[in-house]
């Protein structure tokens, strides 16, 4: 038996179900023509899935009674469907008693607890922590300047970006920079802090 | 010119070999006329008659019932090979299906599901019990008891081959019995098998292969050995 023979006997049971694809199937065509022996092999095929195919169409052919068939798959359906009716009724009775189990414990539990602590019985506690330390560094200052309005930069003040330029708000370009630097130098005066008015001139005032 | 092979697979063939899927489906006889008109209406889906089940409407169910049982039952008996265990298979598959009704997705086909759900109970059904169809009490008695009588009755030779047939195909794994039935019997392509059975394309080709393979050694080997 060639290599050919070996390849086509691999693919005959593919090609007597027509599911080879059309080159193939050609191929396998055309030795079968040449070859006696993968004709034989194709015949021994055929007739076994031709009696599989006989005997399952003289099955057909015994006596069937489908009405019988349908009333007894309705009378089984009925039975599921009588089933799922009383399932909720059972589910439902489950689910509250369970529940009142859950409410019972939860009683049973909350008279055993000893009595919860008001927060306004505790003593005060001390706070802690570097910021509360006096004379630390990183006790936080008071801000005494005047109100300032927290906006990005460029957003309505002609810096950064436009549609000319191409930039979008609040993006600086490489000119944009100096040109905020200037306005920091130029524009922007730090506030000075108020003077605090003295205890004693406060009471000379009064 | 070239002469056409006589093992040349024409599509035409396959068909008239392989039972035509018509041949194993149809409507019972005595079905309400309002059940009827619904199973028989082709404008009318499965997926439709799905809908209107869920809705809460008998009728719908019931010819979802008309158009599949027979199928059901005819996959059922091939794979179990067994009259009342593909009853028992079928009406199983249609309570299963009622149960599942919700869950249904309607961008899939709905024979391709009901079919998964036959041939899941009828395997199940397989490698719990294995069948006994040709040594079968009851299979003879009816054999015995045909009404159409000596003339109707298939030839003892044609009997007695039908009987190693099914002999042949209960050796078979669970697997490619199941590929192979679906395919040579009930007509169906590898890629309407490949999600009935939940495999893959490739995987439904290979078993058909093997399975018939393994059909063909296995027949050789039966028959060739009774004559």
């Amino acid at each position: 038996m060639s290599g050919r023979c070996e390849d086509v006997r691999g693919s005959l049971a593919g090609y007597l179900g027509d599911e080879l694809p059309t080159a193939q199937l050609e191929a396998v065509r055309e030795h079968l023509h040449d070859c006696a022996a993968c004709r034989g092999e194709a015949g021994a095929y055929l007739q076994a899935r031709k009696a599989l195919q006989r005997a399952a169409m003289d099955a057909l052919e015994e006596p069937f009674d489908d009405d019988e068939l349908h009333e007894r798959i309705l009378a089984r359906v009925a039975l599921e469907q009588a089933r799922e009716d009383a399932q909720p009724r059972w589910a439902q009775r489950l689910m509250v008693g369970a529940a009142a189990v859950l409410l019972a414990s939860f009683g049973f539990w909350l008279a055993g607890r000893p009595p919860a602590m008001s927060i306004w019985d505790r003593p005060p506690t001390q706070p802690s922590g570097p910021e509360h330390v006096v004379g630390s560094p990183l006790q936080a200052l008071p801000y005494v300047g005047p109100p300032v309005d927290l906006r990005p930069v460029g957003l309505d003040d002609g810096i950064g970006g436009s549609a000319a330029n191409g930039f979008g708000p609040g993006m600086l370009g490489r000119g944009q920079r100096s040109e905020l630097r200037d306005l920091v130098n130029e524009d922007l005066v730090l506030p000075q802090p108020a003077e605090q008015p003295q205890p004693a001139e406060q009471q000379q005032q009064r | 010119m070239q002469q056409p092979s006589p093992f040349s697979p024409s599509a035409a063939r396959v068909r008239a070999e392989a039972g035509s899927k018509d041949a194993w489906s149809g409507l019972p006889n005595r079905l309400p006329s309002g059940v009827r008109e619904l199973a028989r209406d082709t404008a009318l889906s499965d997926a439709e008659l799905v809908r209107r089940s869920l809705a809460g409407q008998h009728d719908p169910f019931a010819a979802l019932v008309a158009r599949y049982q027979r199928r059901a039952f005819w996959i059922a008996y091939h794979v179990v090979g067994r009259v009342e265990d593909a009853r028992d298979v079928s009406q199983e598959a249609f309570a299963r299906l009622y149960r599942s009704l919700a869950r249904f997705d309607y961008s899939r086909s709905f024979y391709t599901w009901f079919y998964r759900i036959v041939m899941n109970l009828a395997i199940d059904h397989l490698r719990k019990h294995r069948s006994a169809r040709a040594s079968s009490l009851d299979d003879l008695l009816v054999a015995l008891e045909d009404p159409r009588g000596d003339e109707a009755a298939a030839p003892l030779e044609r009997q007695e081959e039908n009987a190693q047939v099914w002999q042949v195909l209960e050796k078979l794994d669970a697997k490619f019995r199941a590929v192979l039935v679906l395919r040579d019997i009930h007509g169906l392509s590898c890629r309407e098998i490949a999600p009935i059975l939940k495999i893959t394309h490739a995987t439904a080709r290979w078993r058909l292969h093997r399975g018939r393979q393994m059909f063909r050694s296995h027949w050789e080997r039966a028959y060739g050995d009774d004559e």
